[in-house]
């Protein structure tokens, strides 16, 4: 997938902790319904940390936090030290990404009747600086960032594999380009921190192992720090270096993906209670059959 | 695959955009040549129509101004005339006699020239676009089209009760015209209401100066801006592009041209009064950005010269030909009574909503984008039937492999 090379923006601020982003007491309550309930956790730089967890966990809640959506009822959220979101003092979603966290949806939300080309220019907006008089007298400065951008533009699309389809309208891309292009939006604003929401939803098994090394690739690549939501077990447990479960709302566990495959909370949020012991007896006889039951059950 | 440097694909990109608008400004500037010899053409053979051009060509201002409102941010402003007002009435505070501002000595003696006041104009249409933009645009959709249409009624009803100030229904008389520019030789261009030859031409020295302002724009990360906004706003925003800002730029842009056009309609008519500032107009505008190709500047220049030409001219100029055709057929007899005396005294000219209102029904459903779509609504529009995809991976994989073979 990575057919050109990219170097990642100078880092500005100085590196002063290991924890790029942390959660603290993060809750948000939907009328009567707590969403997400009071999760701490914390990101290491340069990690791949995915959260898991059955279907209506709060998973896409808390990364609508993180990302400015929504604001949080109770707790905070700090990035690289500086609180993001803390109740009335969130900051909105142009303002996490200027911060330097970007995203992608669950479902592609691409600008999808412009170019794929727009579409990584319009990501790039919060660090391009000419305004509205500058391009009425295209001043010698605008044009220069004019042309910057674009050969950025024109390097993350490289960067992704879409060398060749600059110029096609987003929505006439395959779904496999459209989430390529969708990171490449996404990379087009320097982020420090990367929020995948279900990348590999909809792939077939040849995309997703193309995605996964992708991802691993663009960590060292561009020295992002990755918080990944997925499915997708193959994905999550390829990966990732820390795995958050979350179950109604609660984090019911938190560590490597070898501590996350046999917590027996996590067995039972998956697979209902009691099935905890089943895998382990099932265990006893052949280990690999319990795990591709495992992972199986919780990708359907 | 060998794909070029990034560089060479970059300055390729340039290359071609710099060529299509060169491409562009040779079309443009044939049209400007062609329009701008209208005048003599007009004397020479007669026709006499240069004075409802002016009209048009004012309407052509407005709907540029619209268009990055409605076409370009995506925000539904069915109460556009408001800024029109705005404009036209700023001008009068600032150059009649009889304006409260001028008699109480607050406008400086210099402000009180035609093209002074006009800037201030500009500008003051703008910040009203920001103080009216500000608290509305946190809606969204019908929401705010809803708002913009009560903006669009209490405007024009402020000028009329704030009789002290506005002079009311009456409005305010004398404002200044643009004062003559002396010629070589004991000549002049003269600005009075009948000067139709030097009102056309400096209409279209503002239409063009708007044209340009608005190409350039469109063309820079502004402009990219209000797309990402119209396409999706909350994946814009998370993109980094912060919306209300960027909605409220297009909202006081789009008001600062209409402000212009405001102004200058001031000094032609040299005077305002709240009567002329119908909420028709501003449904007018926004058909004229619709039919021409809402989001295209050209199409929708020439969405207002279709428009306008048939509300200035051929509204008025095809009224006797069907009053003499309804004489003629005034004794056939048809089953829907006597069609031929309706005809022979109906004027043409109250049918205009009508008219406008069926091109409209039309247009919208043979060609959605308008007549000169732009990329993105043509794109827009071309639908999702070609790439209908469904929710299923696997549907979708043979759906695009028989997709392919057709292609």
């Amino acid at each position: 997938m990575a057919n050109a090379t990219l170097t990642s923006a100078p880092v500005s601020a100085p590196q002063s902790s290991d924890i790029v982003l942390e959660t603290r007491g993060l809750t948000q309550i939907f009328g009567g319904l707590v969403a997400v309930d009071s999760v701490d956790l914390q990101i290491r730089r340069g990690s791949i940390t995915s959260v898991i967890g059955p279907n209506g966990a709060g998973k896409t809640t808390y990364f609508n936090m993180i990302a400015g959506i929504y604001r949080p009822t109770r707790g905070e959220i700090l990035f690289n030290g500086e609180p993001i979101a803390k109740g009335s003092k969130s900051l909105g979603p142009h303002q996490v990404t200027k911060a330097g966290i970007a995203r992608t949806f669950q479902n592609i939300r691409l600008f999808s009747n412009v170019s794929a080309i727009d579409n990584v220019l319009m990501g790039m907006h919060c660090r391009m600086h000419s305004m509205p008089w500058h391009a009425i007298v295209r001043s010698k400065s605008q044009r220069e960032e004019e042309f910057r951008s674009m050969e950025r533009a024109y390097e993350l699309l490289d960067y992704v594999g879409l060398s060749g389809t600059a110029r096609v309208a987003a929505k006439n891309l395959s779904y496999g380009d459209q989430r390529r292009l969708e990171i490449a939006r996404a990379l087009a604003s320097d982020p420090k921190l990367l929020l995948l929401d279900e990348p590999a939803a909809g792939m077939n098994p040849r995309e997703t192992a193309t995605l996964t090394e992708f991802i691993s690739t663009m960590r060292t690549d561009l020295d992002v720090t990755i918080l990944l939501i997925e499915h997708d077990m193959k994905v999550v447990m390829g990966i990732s270096d820390h795995i958050a479960v979350l179950d109604h709302g609660v984090k019911i566990a938190d560590g490597s993906p070898e501590e996350i495959r046999e917590n027996p909370q996590v067995i039972e949020a998956y697979l209902g209670a009691g099935s905890a012991e089943v895998i382990a007896r099932l265990s006893g006889e052949s280990t690999a059959v319990a795990q591709e039951v495992s992972t199986d059950v919780s990708n359907g | 695959m060998a794909v070029s440097s990034v560089q060479a694909r970059t300055e390729a990109f340039f290359a071609e955009r710099k060529s299509e608008s060169n491409d562009r400004l040779r079309k443009v500037l044939i049209g400007l040549i062609v329009v701008s010899l209208y005048p003599i053409l007009d004397q020479w053979l007669g026709i006499g129509l240069l004075g409802s051009l002016i009209p048009i060509l004012m309407y052509a201002l407005l709907a540029m101004g619209l268009n990055i409102v409605v076409g370009y941010a995506g925000l539904l402003d069915i109460g556009y005339v408001a800024f029109f007002i705005i404009g036209a009435y700023a001008q009068a505070f600032l150059t009649s006699p009889n304006s409260f501002f001028i008699r109480n000595g607050v406008v400086p003696g210099f402000v009180q020239n035609f093209w002074v006041a006009m800037l201030f104009s500009w500008v003051l249409a703008a910040i009203f676009g920001v103080l009216i933009g500000a608290p509305t645009l946190r809606l969204r959709g019908d929401y705010l089209a809803i708002v913009t249409l009560g903006f669009g009624e209490i405007v024009p009803d402020f000028f009329t009760n704030a009789a002290g100030i506005t002079g009311g229904p009456r409005g305010i008389g004398q404002i200044a015209k643009p004062p003559a520019i002396p010629l070589p030789g004991d000549r002049s261009i003269s600005f009075s209401s009948t000067d139709h030859v030097s009102w056309f031409y400096l209409l279209l020295a503002v239409g063009l100066l708007t044209l340009f302002v608005i190409t350039r724009l469109y063309d820079s990360r502004m402009g990219r801006a209000w797309q990402a906004i119209r396409e999706d706003e909350i994946a814009a925003a998370s993109m980094g592009i912060p919306p209300v800002s960027t909605k409220l730029w297009a909202f006081a842009l789009g008001a600062s041209f209409a402000g212009f056009a405001g102004s200058v309609y001031s000094g032609y008519v040299q005077s305002v009064y709240p009567d002329q500032f119908q909420f028709s107009i501003s449904i007018l505008v926004l058909s004229m950005v619709i039919l021409g190709g809402i989001g295209n500047i050209y199409g929708v220049l020439a969405g207002a010269l279709i428009i306008g030409s048939f509300d200035r001219i051929l509204s008025i100029k095809l009224t006797p030909p069907i009053n003499s055709l309804g004489r003629t057929i005034s004794d056939w007899p048809t089953p829907f009574g006597n069609i031929g005396e309706f005809l022979s005294t109906h004027e043409l000219s109250s049918d205009r909503f009508f008219i406008f209102g069926l091109a409209l029904v039309l247009v919208m459903i043979l060609k959605p984008g308008g007549l000169f779509p732009s990329k993105q609504r043509a794109a827009e529009m071309q639908g999702d039937d070609d790439n209908f995809e469904f929710d299923d991976y696997e549907t979708n994989q043979t759906l695009r492999a028989a997709r392919r073979k057709e292609a």
